[in-house]
């Protein structure tokens, strides 16, 4: 059994992880960490649900094969809040009515997150190309770019 | 239950050769973004593979280097990389559409050129602009290096030259002429993770009023890109003012239907491809009227 060793920083823990080959990031988050919050949606990188910030930079989880993120950093939704307290977008987003079934929240939140990180006040236009490979189907994308938008905002403001 | 396959992960370019001569059936693998769909989609994949190979650590492959006469660019460099590159915005402006044009800002961060290229749909929109700026391809195996020109890379839809011995490392493309004029069109379904419909890659170099040198290169149009030689005899020593945009349209979707013949697809491409060739010469004259 060809078996991989991978050591990498998730959500600011040092975790180790043994995994095959093969097996996606998006699956070793869910099934051997539980981090439920990152989503599978389509599975073949077209739907965002499984968006993480892999070294600052959003990716599809689902396309990123374990063994690849050995001495990286990993950041998934449940490392967005501090304890109680929301990231300033997750506040943004319940705030904005930015969420209704909430499948592609994670998703959305992590590409907005590795947005914000690199860009303080992003442009309307910028906002929606770092948001172009997430799908949401029932919101309408309108008050998830507002939230991103105030989000914005308030953190360039504190 | 599959098949068991190894994961290799190397730092230095002649271990990672070694590795690709001793065994022809470890897959290269990078951003990952083409493969881990066939992996998830083709249940015989990992049948047919001894194991991935993990090339994202390999120097050699990385970065855009400016030389005297050209600019090298890395097999990893991701399509985020060259929409920031300051030096290819500049020279490469062609290049830099199509990589902006592909896929998501997820796909487009983990996505290489490199990958563009290798994985060879017949829709990979960074093939057509390497073609049109004649770029080179440096293949390195462990016996050696050779030089490839990109417009002979690909041999037909989802096959190129490239053995399984070897890896791609970097492009090099010739510094264009001052006066050059690039241009790149695309039809998708809708405006971002649209796989391309059709596309076009135009490189023009221009001095006083007249195109000198021209390459026109279609993407998804016929089975492999390559220069529309007919089309660019009809705006190669011609005056940009003389041009007349819908007869080389006309020509361009001739030429095609010559290389393709009528296929089921001929009735949509037609008009699109002349309308991707309008589009590009009309912008070809606006750039020489304010010059």
């Amino acid at each position: 059994m060809s078996e991989i060793k991978v050591e990498f920083t998730l959500n600011d823990n040092k975790e180790s992880v043994v995994v095959p080959a093969e097996e996606r990031l998006l699956d070793t988050l869910r099934e051997r960490f539980d981090l439920t919050g990152t989503k599978e949606g389509c599975g073949v990188g077209e739907c965002g649900a499984c968006t993480v910030i892999l070294d600052g930079e959003a990716v599809n989880s689902c396309l990123v094969p374990t063994a690849q993120v050995d001495g990286r950093q990993v950041r998934t939704v449940e490392g967005l809040a501090e304890g109680d307290e929301l990231d300033p977008l997750q506040q943004s987003f319940i705030d904005h009515q930015a969420v209704q079934c909430g499948f592609c929240t994670p998703g959305m939140l992590m590409s907005a997150r590795a947005l914000l990180d690199k860009n303080t006040s992003p442009t309307e236009e910028e906002i929606k190309t770092a948001l172009d490979g997430n799908l949401c189907r029932c919101t309408g994308y309108k008050q998830i770019v507002d939230a991103v938008e105030a989000a914005a905002k308030k953190e360039e403001r504190e | 239950m599959k098949k068991d396959i190894s994961f290799y992960h190397c730092e230095e370019l002649d271990a990672a050769l070694k590795l690709l001569a001793e065994d022809n059936n470890l897959k290269p693998i990078a951003g990952g973004t083409d493969l881990m769909v066939e992996m998830r989609n083709d249940e015989n994949f990992q049948e047919n593979i001894s194991g991935l190979l993990d090339i994202t650590a390999l120097e050699e492959l990385q970065g855009i280097t400016v030389k005297e006469n050209h600019i090298n660019i890395g097999a990893l460099v991701t399509h985020q990389e060259i929409v920031n590159s300051e030096v290819l915005q500049e020279k490469y402006s062609a290049l830099v559409a199509a990589a902006a044009a592909i896929g998501s800002t997820q796909i487009r961060n983990r996505g290489t050129i490199g990958g563009n290229v290798c994985n060879a749909a017949a829709c990979a929109d960074t093939l057509g602009p390497l073609i049109a700026f004649e770029a080179d391809a440096l293949l390195e195996s462990y016996a050696g290096e050779r030089v490839v020109p990109a417009a002979d890379l690909v041999t037909r839809p989802y096959q190129t030259v490239i053995r399984d011995d070897e890896l791609l490392k970097c492009f090099r493309l010739p510094l264009p002429a001052a006066d050059t004029f690039s241009n790149f069109q695309k039809i998708g379904r809708r405006q971002a993770l649209a796989i391309t419909r059709i596309s076009l890659a135009l490189v023009a170099q221009i001095a006083d009023g007249m195109v000198k040198q021209v390459k026109v290169v279609p993407g998804s149009t016929t089975p492999v890109p390559e220069p529309f030689a007919g089309v660019e005899a009809r705006i190669r020593d011609r005056k940009i003012a003389d041009l007349k945009p819908a007869e080389i349209a006309a020509a361009a979707s001739e030429e095609m239907v010559s290389i393709t013949g009528e296929r089921w697809s001929t009735p949509y491409k037609k008009p699109a491809l002349e309308t991707l060739v309008t589009r590009a010469l009309v912008q070809l004259k606006e750039v020489a009227d304010n010059e």
